[in-house]
């Protein structure tokens, strides 16, 4: 029988519920997020039950944050760093690093690579942070006083975080190198084809797809992990560190202003979503 | 299994439901329930102290009150779990605690929201309340009405080494008078006494508003203007009581005299002195009165027996010795009343019974509190649970000054704390800048009608 | 222009072993046909050659020089794989131009040649395509033009045209073999299919489990195997291979089988004693329906099987306890079931050592042509 193409009644009926499940888990909280985020409530006081919508009013407050603006250019960085340079970088070289190596080896790699990425972000924090202050490894790499966290604290944060997603990252690429075959390589050699043209020419334009849908991954777990960063450095110090995240929980949690900071969270979600959308079609081109 | 199976699964489900309702109900109808919600994880120093204070004011009530019961609900977590679980609770009329355990700070937004109950007239009858301190009577108080009474204070003073203050030539019984007196000790200790902290001074935002009140919030209370907010209820961004202290910061890591950055900023930063002083490796230190309680024998964390005799206590003083010549924070714990309770009589004795002597010093040992009547904190089993530490900090209690009770308060305080780590980061920074980047911040988040300059 | 040759070369992958002690020359302007079942070590040999991978043990050179460690660009050969290997991401003129853009070599000759290279190939409407959009027939020109581009003085071709419908594979088996004559360019083969391998080669090298069992020219391969497994590789259908017995009768040497006997042509020396037990090969060509010479004995089968060809009929015959299949003419006369005499030509039966399956009879005292021209119509 020929599958008929579109969805009849009895179809509908029956696809109804889950429909209607997905509609009330996932749709209905975002937007009441969105509606929150144009709202007065506060997490106590005279707000806390008695709020209402106050219409354009966050938005206006948010368009002159100084902080918001600030911490919406360390989101940038962070992300840059992190996701685009650190994470596709760091990722790609391992996977090729990995590629040529013993088997032993790249199961190894491979363990600890995911070890380091199931780890959770408080245990990741707790590393890097024993890490990189005074008296820690990599303070006694630059003579034992230095402060690395505290003198770079956003590079310290890219490279934790670096550290705990490349490992994913190398997984990922990893099957798109696998996806290469030996032969093209093998045909640019014989076509007289350094190395580094090689990879230039042939490797990267075909990773096209894997780096695309890594990159986009990636900036969504490390947009989802700012836990790592916030146990680092709590935004700190001094705010040097306050991506988006962390500074929608100050102005929720810290300040009480609930509203006020789930609006700057409906930003985040839509920086997301849009990565989401730039993912989704960048995998169904191709 | 039978198709039948997942229906009759709920079937029974709903019959237990309805059975542990209906045996709740006449179980209700016999005693009059009470119920207490308090920080089950946060608040005292261990979970089975909180356990033990707790069980014995419900034994205590009961016993008092036979047809009353006392139903615990306790909150894990930290803070902000307990202020989010709590206005949680509140927002429900069936679920509004009849009493409950309340931080000082967030006291302005609970009764804001109409959560709380004023009990002067019960007040007037109660013998402690007539020993607090105004300004811890005045924790409570909004638009002349008391809402909520302290349960437990926070102070601070200053901790020396009385071994390294000899190996300086300083004397064994110090005793500043002004800020300088502590810097002219640090460099002296700084010179002496090498591979020290000289002095340790929370600066920073790593810990919050917790770590102003342990660390500048101190110096500002002694400073020669320590208005926060003004009588307009506008916020205090440029005073020269701040200027003083962001001076005395920008003096002190200037010059060297304090901790690494890495201490400074760590988020566990309020325990650092604690470790530091153990070890041998702190000289002075701004701190929180529980440190001598801390290490006693009963609470150890970490036992230290020995630091009566190494470590001395010293009431902070003011910036020019000005009266009344010691200052400090105040922060604590309160107990309220809720709005919505059906039975307030039941509340308030239930609220009495926790102030009583022995459960408020035994709070204040248990959680590192100092009581807030005065004959409590002259008892023998506060003075001599943490001598001479608890004596202290009960002689600077009076001379406490209360942060305003408002969420805006925060705002403020993130700046403070932003401008304190910033002079100690950055040693080329002004105190005029840092002055200025206050100023922005709080102006940026509270709107530029907000701020004002004395 | 090159010639190659392989000196006692040894390629093992840990405990196993893919080439084992190959010794071959291939002279310049040959077309050597590299032939073998699956797995045998073809691959591993050519890419041996390419530079692609390195011999265990043992010298390649080309041109006398030793190039073991020469990298692959620096050998001026050009290889076809397998799989064609195009570059996906690159339109069809991307591939061409790729080898000379790494050479940077002149851009407008560059031009030039492909202009020419495509016309040659049929290319030039697909230029602006991309390998995805292609068929295999034209993937596989594309392939073999980035190769001509090059003018290399050694072709290698791995299996090129493995992966095409029989049509295209003869339409292209012929363009390769016009290309090879007009540029005379020393070309390595590897095939597993034997027609590629007769039609194509000027030189046949048939390799068994890593090990080069024969090497020489299509018609000596075919008419003169060295052995039982190179005599029923080549050919098909295959060669009957039946029990047989030397025989001594009257100071002449016969080969008895299938219950007859008889005589290698005059001049073949059988290198087995009398009353040996032998394996007689025999050619479905080579039983005939009528006698050979007068008075020649013959052997009775009856049909058990027909396979009509079209322009031929296979007919399986069964003769005692054997069967041996015969060609018989397309518009055959035979019924199943019938009853035939068949007979041999000793000319064309062949003998091998029961035991290793070395060949018996030594042909190669009669010329390759010599042996054609015996080969009677059929
Ligand atoms: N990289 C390798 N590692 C291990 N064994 C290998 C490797 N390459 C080839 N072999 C083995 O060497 C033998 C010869 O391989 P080769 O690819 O040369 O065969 P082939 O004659 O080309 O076969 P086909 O006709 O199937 O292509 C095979 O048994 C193969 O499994
Ligand atoms: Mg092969």
């Amino acid at each position: 029988m020929v599958p008929r193409k579109g969805v009849d009644g009895v179809g509908l009926l029956l696809l109804a519920p889950a429909g209607l499940l997905l509609l009330l888990l996932f749709l209905a909280p975002v937007a009441f997020a969105f509606y929150l985020g144009l709202t007065n409530i506060s997490l106590a006081g005279i707000h806390a039950q008695h709020y209402w919508f106050t219409g354009a009013a966050n938005l206006r407050r948010l368009s002159q944050d100084n902080s918001f603006w600030h911490s919406l250019w360390l989101t940038a960085v962070f992300l840059f760093g992190s996701a685009v340079v650190g994470v596709t970088v760091v990722g790609l070289a391992l996977a090729m690093l990995m590629q040529h190596a013993h088997v032993f080896w790249q199961r190894l790699a491979g363990a600890l690579a995911i070890l380091a990425w199931m780890l959770p972000p408080v245990t990741a924090a707790l590393i890097w942070y024993a890490f990189s202050t005074t008296g820690g490894t990599l303070s006694l790499l630059f003579g034992g006083q230095a402060d690395p966290l505290d003198d770079h604290p956003m590079l310290i944060v890219i490279l934790a975080n670096i550290w705990a997603t490349a490992g994913f990252s190398m997984m990922v690429l990893g099957g798109g190198l696998r996806g290469i075959s030996r032969e093209v390589l093998e045909a640019a050699r014989m076509e007289n084809a350094s190395r580094i043209q090689t990879f230039l020419f042939v490797t990267l334009p075909l990773m096209r797809r894997s780096l695309v849908t890594n990159l986009l991954l990636v900036t969504l777990i490390i947009l989802a992990n700012y836990a790592l960063t916030y146990i680092m450095t709590a935004g700190g110090p001094n705010d040097a560190t306050a991506i988006l995240p962390i500074y929608a929980y100050q102005q929720g949690f810290t300040f009480s202003n609930l509203g006020y900071g789930a609006l700057i969270g409906d930003v985040l979600v839509l920086i997301a979503t849009g990565f989401a959308y730039l993912y989704v079609r960048a995998v169904r081109q191709g | 299994m039978p198709k039948t199976g997942p229906r009759r699964l709920a079937l029974a489900l709903l019959a237990s439901c309805a059975f542990i309702a209906t045996g709740y109900r006449a179980q209700a109808q016999t005693k009059t329930i009470v119920t207490l919600a308090y920080g089950s994880e946060y608040v005292f120093d261990t979970n089975d102290f909180a356990k033990k204070w707790y069980d014995n004011v419900k034994a205590a009530f009961e016993k008092k009150y036979p047809d009353a019961e006392v139903k615990l609900v306790p909150i894990p977590g930290g803070y902000p779990d307990i202020i989010n679980k709590l206005s949680l609770l509140y927002r429900s009329r069936s679920t509004a605690p009849d009493v409950a355990q309340l931080p000082t700070p967030a006291l302005g937004q609970f009764q804001s929201s109409g959560w709380l109950l004023p009990m002067d007239d019960q007040l007037a009858t109660a013998g402690w309340w007539k020993e607090f301190p105004d300004a811890i009577k005045a924790e409570g108080q909004f638009d002349g009405k008391v809402y909520a009474v302290s349960t437990g204070e926070n102070d601070s003073q200053l901790y020396y080494n009385k071994a390294m203050f000899k190996q300086a030539g300083l004397p064994d019984d110090w005793q500043p008078k002004t800020w300088d007196d502590i810097l002219t000790a640090a460099r002296a200790i700084k010179a002496k006494v090498p591979g020290v902290v000289p002095l340790w001074l929370n600066v920073g935002t790593s810990s919050g508003d917790n770590g102003l009140l342990q660390g500048t919030g101190n110096l500002l209370n002694g400073s020669s203007d320590a208005t926060i907010q003004d009588a307009n209820g506008k916020w205090v961004v440029d005073s020269k009581g701040l200027r003083e202290v962001l001076t005395f910061v920008k003096t002190m890591y200037n010059e060297g005299l304090g901790d690494s950055l890495s201490d400074l900023f760590s988020p566990s930063a309020v325990t650092v002195p604690l470790a530091l002083f153990q070890k041998g490796k702190l000289a002075i230190a701004v701190g929180s009165n529980y440190y001598g309680g801390n290490w006693t024998k009963t609470i150890c964390s970490p036992c230290w027996a020995e630091a009566p005799q190494t470590i001395g206590v010293v009431a902070i003083p003011t910036v020019q010795g000005a009266a009344p010549g010691a200052a400090t924070t105040l922060g604590g714990w309160d107990l309220a009343i809720g709005a919505a309770t059906t039975h307030k009589d039941y509340a308030w004795k239930l609220l009495d019974v926790m102030e009583e002597q022995q459960n408020q010093i035994d709070a204040a040992n248990w959680a590192g509190f100092v009581p807030a009547a005065q004959s409590y904190t002259k008892a023998a089993s506060f003075v001599d649970f943490a001598p001479p530490y608890n004596a202290v900090s009960a002689q600077v209690l009076p001379f406490g000054k209360l942060t305003p009770a408002k969420a805006e308060y925060e705002v403020w305080s993130h700046a403070l704390q932003q401008a304190t780590g910033n002079l100690a980061q950055h040693t080329d920074m002004t105190v005029d800048q840092a002055i200025d980047a206050m100023k922005s911040y709080v102006s940026n988040q509270l709107g530029a009608d907000q701020i004002a300059t004395r | 222009m090159a010639s190659v040759s392989f000196d006692h070369v040894w390629r093992r992958f840990g405990p196993h072993t893919a080439v084992a002690d190959l010794c071959l020359d291939i002279a310049d302007g040959d077309f050597l046909v590299l032939l073998g079942a699956s797995g045998c070590g073809k691959t591993t040999s050519l890419r041996m050659l390419a530079g692609l991978d390195e011999p265990s043990e043992g010298e390649i050179r080309i041109d006398g020089r030793v190039v073991n460690k020469v990298p692959p660009g620096e050998r001026d050969v050009a290889m076809v794989f397998q799989s064609y290997a195009l570059f996906p991401h690159m339109t069809v003129e991307g591939n061409l131009t790729f080898g000379p853009r790494m050479r940077r070599e002149n851009k407008a000759a560059t031009r030039a040649r492909i202009a020419e290279v495509a016309q040659t190939l049929e290319l030039t409407p697909l230029l602006g395509r991309r390998p995805a959009e292609l068929s295999g027939g034209q993937r596989q020109r594309v392939a073999l033009g980035r190769a001509l581009l090059r003018e290399p003085k050694l072709f290698l071709m791995d299996e090129p045209l493995s992966n095409l419908d029989a049509a295209l594979r003869g339409q292209m088996r012929a363009e390769i073999v016009s290309l090879h004559r007009r540029l005379g360019i020393t070309t390595a083969y590897v095939t597993h299919d034997q027609v590629e391998a007769m039609t194509m080669a000027t030189r046949i090298a048939i390799m068994f489990e890593g090990r080069l069992h024969q090497a020489g020219k299509p018609a000596a391969i075919f008419d003169d195997p060295a052995s039982l497994r190179v005599a029923t590789f080549i050919g098909a259908p295959q060669m009957n291979i039946v029990d047989g017995q030397v025989l001594q009768a009257d100071g002449v040497t016969m080969l008895a089988c299938l219950g007859t006997t008889c005589r290698p042509a005059e001049g073949l020396v059988l290198r087995a004693p009398a009353g040996s037990p032998v394996r007689i090969g025999i050619r479905p060509g080579d039983i005939a329906f009528s006698p050979p010479h007068p008075g020649a004995a013959g052997f009775s089968g009856a049909v058990e099987f027909l396979e009509p060809m079209g322009s031929e009929t296979f007919a399986t015959m069964r003769c005692g306890r054997e069967t041996v299949v015969v060609r018989a003419p397309g518009r055959t006369p035979l019924r199943l079931g019938e009853r035939v005499t068949l007979y041999l030509d000793g000319r064309f039966t062949y003998a091998f050592d029961a035991e290793d399956g070395r060949a018996l009879i030594d042909r190669s005292r009669f010329g390759l042509a010599d042996l054609a021209a015996r080969r009677l119509p059929a």
